[in-house]
């Protein structure tokens, strides 16, 4: 069994030049689109829940505080997931790694479907966030393998616009099959974990198919010699399992590894409080219906997008690949349009202006963040780690988030009950003024820890 | 993925249409329908207002119906951390309508977590209230149908 997920032998080394460009450039295109668009698939398997969430209050089938626990549940088991599959990921053949994650979570999805009770849910969807682990190490290994350190950025912000494309593809797409017409199809929720499935059954047929292994099982010299980046050559080594796990115990004993971890968490608050909350909130108490609630949240996630790709070019370009003067310009943008957000004008077009310059700025920071920041510093043979270390942390950010939000959500809620007999027929109502500031201070101490790394630089 | 959707594509009957697309029928039965606002506010307050059509009453006599509408506590149960009382204000009527008022203050730091209506048991008559409740966080305008497991939202 772990035969099958270990990363193939060094082959000896081609000796056509001609052929070895060749092989790159076609492997590294691969790489590149395939791992922004089977994360991003991917991501529909993460975040259906979310999607559906009000439906299953509506429906009486979850409390918020259960809604909140089982969701809580995908990030602890992602946050595990991210850091042990990391740690694992550095010694696998990515493709099949990133591949089983991908059909398991869709089997997760399937079985959320025919769930209505609390702890059977909550372990299948704990589950599904072990299975979704295992994307994030496997891209973060794949970009580490077939791009070396002086393009990594830029290469890491496209790869980073996957997440933004899963989560707009989510909160549109699958909110589109859910919202009632003329706007929406008006399919049970059941649907809003059967489409995803079968979504992220697909991305897994497309990883087997075209990811591949390291340049080196393939006969290739590794990338840092291919395209002599001196900052990698001096480490492009032999592929021995016991130095990488002295590397890899080295990331934890950098000192600004774990500020940016805790940095990343708090962030990570915000994030998944608007991801997954976000929508309930619009649709609870701004009063849109379950379509133009997902489709504000899709704005966000769509301007995710270029926030992703303009924070690796800015910081690589402008900022002379420095990281915390981007931080600070990101992590502005993010926190200051969450104030207009929740507090500003009911005006919608104001709402969406804020959402979208949110989503580009929370993008950009969540890109250095959640992993590239770390990777300038981390020994780069031991990328996955690194990644794994910060996730781990930031998705037991999210966790506690999901469950936090849902209590103090659920604390505050007022019901309306018209009885008929046997029978009754339930309004819920809810005030979240509480959760929100719950949501904006973690964004205030994300950029103030971030702020304290002004002086660090990569290790290269 | 198409046989997918097309399980949740099948025909609904006519009670769940009615329940899903409501606001088509809505006009068609405006004489059972009875309209109930619910405002509370930060301090604890809570005003409510409830219009009923004379003919959801049936036979009942005047007194009667001014007895029913009168007796606050029984209609609406209030379910807080500390009881609190509800109590009738005003009760007016014109030729096809009755209107009474209703108000409570359960107090700043008592939080209440349920208002039960029972309007449908107590009035076998009544098919559909409109309800429009408003606290301090939201505002939500709804329907509530013997016809319909669910409230409905989509009356417009």
């Amino acid at each position: 069994m772990l035969n099958f997920f270990a990363a193939g032998e060094d082959q000896p080394r081609l000796a056509d030049a001609a052929l070895i460009d060749e092989q790159f450039h076609y492997h590294r295109r691969n790489v590149i689109v395939v791992i922004i668009l089977c994360y991003g698939l991917g991501y529909v398997c993460r975040l259906a829940l979310n999607v559906v969430k009000k439906p299953l209050m509506d429906a009486g089938v979850f409390t918020p505080e259960e809604v909140g626990f089982i969701g809580s549940m995908l990030l602890y088991g992602y946050a595990l997931g991210k850091f042990s599959n990391g740690l694992l990921s550095d010694y696998s053949n990515v493709k099949r790694f990133f591949a089983v994650g991908l059909f398991l979570s869709a089997m997760m999805n399937f079985g959320m479907s025919f769930s209505s009770i609390v702890w059977i849910s909550a372990a299948l969807w704990i589950l599904n966030g072990w299975f979704q682990g295992f994307g994030a190490p496997s891209c973060a290994v794949a970009l580490a393998n077939w791009y070396s350190n002086n393009e990594r950025g830029r290469y890491y912000g496209l790869w980073s616009t996957a997440h933004a494309i899963g989560e707009g593809l989510t909160y549109l797409g699958i909110a589109l099959l859910i919202a009632l017409p003329p706007k929406g199809l008006g399919l049970s929720w059941q649907f809003g974990f059967w489409v995803p499935a079968t979504i992220c059954i697909i991305a897994a047929v497309i990883v087997y198919a075209y990811l591949p292994d390291r340049p080196r099982t393939l006969g290739l010299p590794t990338v840092a010699e291919w395209r002599n980046d001196g900052g990698e050559k001096a480490r492009a080594g032999e592929h021995n399992a016991a130095s990488i796990l002295k590397d890899q115990l080295k990331v934890i004993a950098i000192p600004s590894i774990w500020i940016i971890a805790l940095a990343s968490s708090s962030m990570y608050v915000t994030r998944y409080a608007v991801n997954s909350w976000g929508n309930v909130y619009l649709q609870e108490i701004r009063g849109f219906d379950l379509f133009d609630a997902n489709f504000f949240i899709f704005l966000n996630t769509a301007a995710g997008i270029l926030g992703c790709v303009a924070y690796g070019y800015l910081s690589d370009k402008f900022f002379n690949a420095r990281r915390p003067p981007a931080n600070l310009l990101f992590g502005l943008m993010e926190l200051l349009p969450l104030f207009v957000i929740f507090y500003g004008p009911t005006n919608t077009t104001i709402l969406a202006i804020a959402l979208v310059v949110y989503g580009f700025g929370l993008s950009g920071i969540l890109a250095s963040l959640g992993g590239l920041f770390a990777l300038d510093i981390a020994p780069k043979k031991v990328a996955g780690a690194a990644m794994g270390f910060i996730g781990i942390f930031s998705y037991f950010g999210a966790g506690m988030q999901d469950y936090i939000s849902g209590k103090l959500i659920y604390d505050s809620e007022m019901q309306v009950v018209f009885t008929m007999g046997d029978s009754s027929s339930t309004v819920f109502f809810y005030d979240y003024s509480v959760p929100i500031m719950f949501w904006i201070g973690a964004s205030v101490v994300s950029m103030v820890l971030a702020g304290s790394l002004w002086k660090v630089r990569a290790s290269d | 993925m198409i046989a997918i959707l097309s399980l949740g594509a099948c025909g609904k009957d006519n009670g769940v249409d009615y329940c899903d697309n409501h606001y088509g029928f809505h006009t068609d039965h405006l004489d059972t329908i009875a309209e109930l606002s619910i405002e509370l506010t930060d301090s604890g307050d809570l005003d409510g207002r409830l219009m009923m059509p004379q003919a959801v009453f049936g036979d009942m006599a005047e007194s009667d119906i001014r007895k029913l509408l009168g007796d606050a506590e029984s209609t609406f149960v209030l379910q807080s951390e500390v009881p609190c009382r509800i109590s009738v204000t005003n009760i007016s009527s014109t030729d096809r309508k009755f209107e009474a008022q209703y108000a409570a203050n359960c107090g700043t730091d008592n939080k209440l977590g349920r208002i039960s209506v029972t309007l449908f048991d107590q009035l076998d008559g009544l098919e559909e209230v409109v309800a429009s409740v408003t606290t301090s966080a939201t505002s939500k305008r709804f329907a509530i149908s013997r016809q319909c497991d669910a409230p409905i939202f989509r009356l417009d």
